[in-house]
């Protein structure tokens, strides 16, 4: 797509929604309530979330994706003929990929755990996507999603390989299979999202930023799911992922990072919670999986500060961040939580309570957040 | 005898093992040396994969899981079934 016309797409979307303002729309969203006034409060969080700082993907997206993700354009056309377009498939505990297919979309269970389980969680994650972010599959241009279960023997792991999510069976020891938490599949494909929108690298803060990223949205789909308010929900990632011999609730808290496990053989959560005890660390690609604790709980403070449900509060604003022009893929922390700020303050305001909360929030875990620089189109 | 050390970390869950075996010295050199080096970095775009190190003697080399096959994969699994140190 030329450069002029996904220019033109941007001045549609903003002259289309600056008719009600996005502190407006954001209030319409928290306060219709769903059973009530189910319509009402989706129609404005969609066009809240369509009123974020929406920068097209070219100037975030790592190279090979570029120019891919225009998804604005017949916006209300597609979203009325959306839906997920998942394939199960079954390594039958070897390590090869993609396996053999075992449930097709539309096809009735199967009566295994792993696959069913694969299967519900992944339409769930499609949906709040859908629903809440308006983004039609990981592509925004409706991308089969493609998992395959019972990957290798007594594997403790379940990972995005680039293409397809691919969950183990847990050594039964220490870990049951990966299906088991829901916030698992959508934190896998989250990872997908993150590829094709920001491109955060694997590597560093912005390493632990794309793990905060999948947790983030893993912990929505959880709440989404279970229509959770901030305060009820439990904030775990992994819940249920340990045998009952393992000494912890979860892999990780994101309200108290560090206090999810301490076990006689796993040792305790090594996850900081302050950016004073971050880790530096050649494995782990720079410590991803244990710094990611930091915005985590920026997260789970903004979100709880800003209050009613995580999806319709600080979550647009996580997105509008991810999805922004001037996010590079190598952000740090401070780069990522200016960019909440910005976002915070297009939604709410520059006076407001809320874009406080999310200032407050980072200050909280010791991160300042940086301004944003221009974007580079400009 | 050496002793060869292997770390796994990242993954989902961010939790590291280790496993230690004993091997002769020349076995390791003769795995070092025939053995075709493994890609350092895992394949773009993944993500929550598991990276091995594996150290013996003045030697360490990195493996990402999905290219953990042949004789290091042959390793991994011998220190692995010596149990848990």
């Amino acid at each position: 797509m030329a450069l002029a016309s996904s220019e033109d797409w941007t001045s549609v979307l903003l002259m289309r929604c600056s008719i009600v303002p996005p502190y407006l729309l954001a209030r319409i969203a928290a306060s219709a309530d769903d059973r009530a006034m189910p319509v009402v409060a989706r129609a404005a969080r969609r066009a809240l979330v369509e009123s974020m700082p929406v920068r097209l993907a070219r100037n975030a997206a790592p190279e090979a994706f570029r120019g891919r993700d225009f998804g604005t354009e017949r916006r209300d056309l597609r979203a009325a003929t959306r839906s997920p377009q998942r394939t199960i498939s079954d390594a039958e505990s070897t390590e090869t990929l993609p396996g053999h297919v075992v449930r097709r979309e539309g096809a009735a269970p199967v009566g295994d755990a792993a696959a069913d389980e694969a299967y519900d969680g992944l339409g769930a994650t499609f949906a709040l996507y859908d629903e809440v972010f308006d983004r039609d599959s990981i592509d925004d241009r409706g991308l089969p999603l493609d998992a395959t279960v019972h990957y290798g023997e007594e594997y403790d792991n379940a990972f995005w390989d680039g293409t397809r999510m691919v969950f183990g069976d847990g050594d039964g020891e220490i870990f049951r299979r990966f299906t088991v938490s829901i916030d698992v599949i959508g934190h896998e494909l989250t990872h997908g999202v993150t590829q094709f929108t920001a491109g955060l690298l694997y590597q560093g803060q912005s390493g632990a930023l794309n793990e905060s990223m999948s947790d983030v949205f893993g912990a929505m789909v959880a709440q989404h799911q279970l229509g959770q308010s901030v305060e009820q929900a439990t904030w775990l990632i992994g819940a249920g992922l340990f045998t009952d011999r393992v000494e912890g609730v979860a892999l990780r808290s994101m309200k108290a990072p560090g206090t999810a496990y301490d076990d006689d053989i796993l040792g305790k959560d090594p996850q900081p919670a302050h950016m004073d005890e971050y880790v530096d660390t050649p494995d782990d690609d720079g410590g991803v999986h244990i710094n990611s604790g930091i915005p985590n709980r920026a997260f789970q403070l903004a979100a709880t500060a800003i209050g009613g449900t995580s999806w319709t509060g600080a979550g647009p604003v996580w997105w509008a961040a991810l999805r922004s022009a001037t996010l590079r893929p190598d952000a740090d922390f401070a780069a990522f939580a200016g960019e909440t700020v910005a976002a915070a303050t297009t939604a709410f305001g520059q006076g407001s309570l809320k874009r406080e909360a999310v200032v407050d929030a980072w200050r909280t875990v010791g991160i300042e957040p940086a301004h944003p620089l221009p974007e580079p189109a400009e | 005898m050496i002793t060869i050390t292997i770390t796994r970390t990242g993954g989902f869950a961010g939790i590291s093992r280790q496993w230690t075996l004993q091997m002769e010295a020349t076995e390791w050199r003769e795995l070092v040396s025939a053995a075709a080096p493994p890609p350092p970095s895992a394949p773009d775009g993944s993500a929550d994969r598991f990276v091995y190190r594996i150290r013996g003697g003045r030697r360490s080399l990195t493996i990402p899981d999905s290219h953990l096959d042949g004789p290091w994969r042959e390793l991994v699994d011998r220190a692995r079934s010596a149990g848990e140190p």
